[in-house]
């Protein structure tokens, strides 16, 4: 067994980096309740028809490691999708631009942590609010399908970013 | 310490969708319950506690494992590097991660401001 570098438990952390070759830090969950199992998806039923379960719950990848690691592991640090940004060459774009295949970045309200993040799947338009339909997925649970402000995070400071 | 004041609905709902070791943390350390558990309790009963292997496997388990930990950040910093080691939060996945994103989150940032510094985080 490896244990990390001051004895604690294994790194399960796997080879991931970004365009440019930089490592990505990143660790394999495995911690889930057998109560969260037998549960599935039915803590998520607060949030209403407008949403859709599109997976089991998982707690191998969190919503980061969905969007930017392949569903292969979890991504914490936000200087870490920070890095990602800047080497594969995402830019930012504008609600008005916003298109299916956009990544969506929630912050905290300090603007600087990022607390979640997701892939648009509907563009925003006068019929729906100018709102977008997203897929994230929500801790260790499951990938949901649900409008930008239909989930635990907070909507009012969201980003929106392509790769161009 | 009574573990009773931890208000678990609640927590189990942030623990539920908490995707990273920090939002956790931030999240926990704004719940009531949890600064009333640390008003409460010892840095060693929160340690403990929160180290226990005990129902680590069940939902409540792991649940009031993080709130002691988080518990664990309201109390003074030598208390908190006195008591933890990894070892002993090898059990919990994010166990050590949370003290990690405690420690940057604690960081204090200083930043020119008018005629003297302030303290921003």
């Amino acid at each position: 067994m490896i244990l990390g570098p001051q004895g604690q438990r294994p790194f399960r952390s796997i080879v991931t980096q970004t365009s440019a070759g930089h490592a990505i830090d990143n660790a394999q969950g495995d911690e889930i309740s057998a109560t969260e199992l037998a549960q599935g998806t039915a803590q998520l039923a607060g949030y209403g028809p407008r949403i859709e379960i599109r997976s089991s719950p998982n707690p191998r990848y969190n919503c980061h490691g969905m969007t930017f690691a392949s569903r292969r592991t979890q991504v914490f640090e936000t200087d870490e999708i920070e890095k990602i940004l800047h080497d594969d060459k995402y830019e930012e774009v504008s609600l008005d631009e916003v298109l299916p295949g956009d990544v969506v970045l929630y912050f905290d309200e300090s603007g600087y942590d990022i607390e979640h993040s997701g892939v648009v799947v509907t563009r925003p338009t006068p019929e729906t609010l100018r709102i977008p339909h997203v897929y994230s997925k929500w801790g260790k649970g499951p990938e949901v399908i649900h409008p930008l402000n239909g989930c635990p995070y907070n909507p009012s400071r969201v980003r929106y970013y392509r790769v161009r | 310490m009574d573990l009773r004041i931890l208000n678990l609905p609640e927590l189990r709902r942030i623990y539920a969708v908490s995707n990273t070791p920090s939002y956790l943390l931030r999240h926990f350390r704004r719940e009531p319950s949890v600064k009333e558990l640390a008003d409460s309790s010892t840095a060693s009963e929160l340690y403990s506690c929160a180290t226990r292997p005990a129902s680590r496997r069940t939902l409540d388990g792991l649940t009031t494992a993080y709130a002691c930990l988080a518990a664990l950040t309201f109390k003074r910093t030598p208390d908190i590097e006195r008591l933890a080691k990894p070892d002993d939060l090898a059990d919990l996945d994010w166990g050590w991660s949370v003290l990690e994103a405690w420690r940057r989150q604690s960081k204090p940032t200083t930043v020119l401001h008018g005629h003297g510094l302030r303290k921003v985080r």
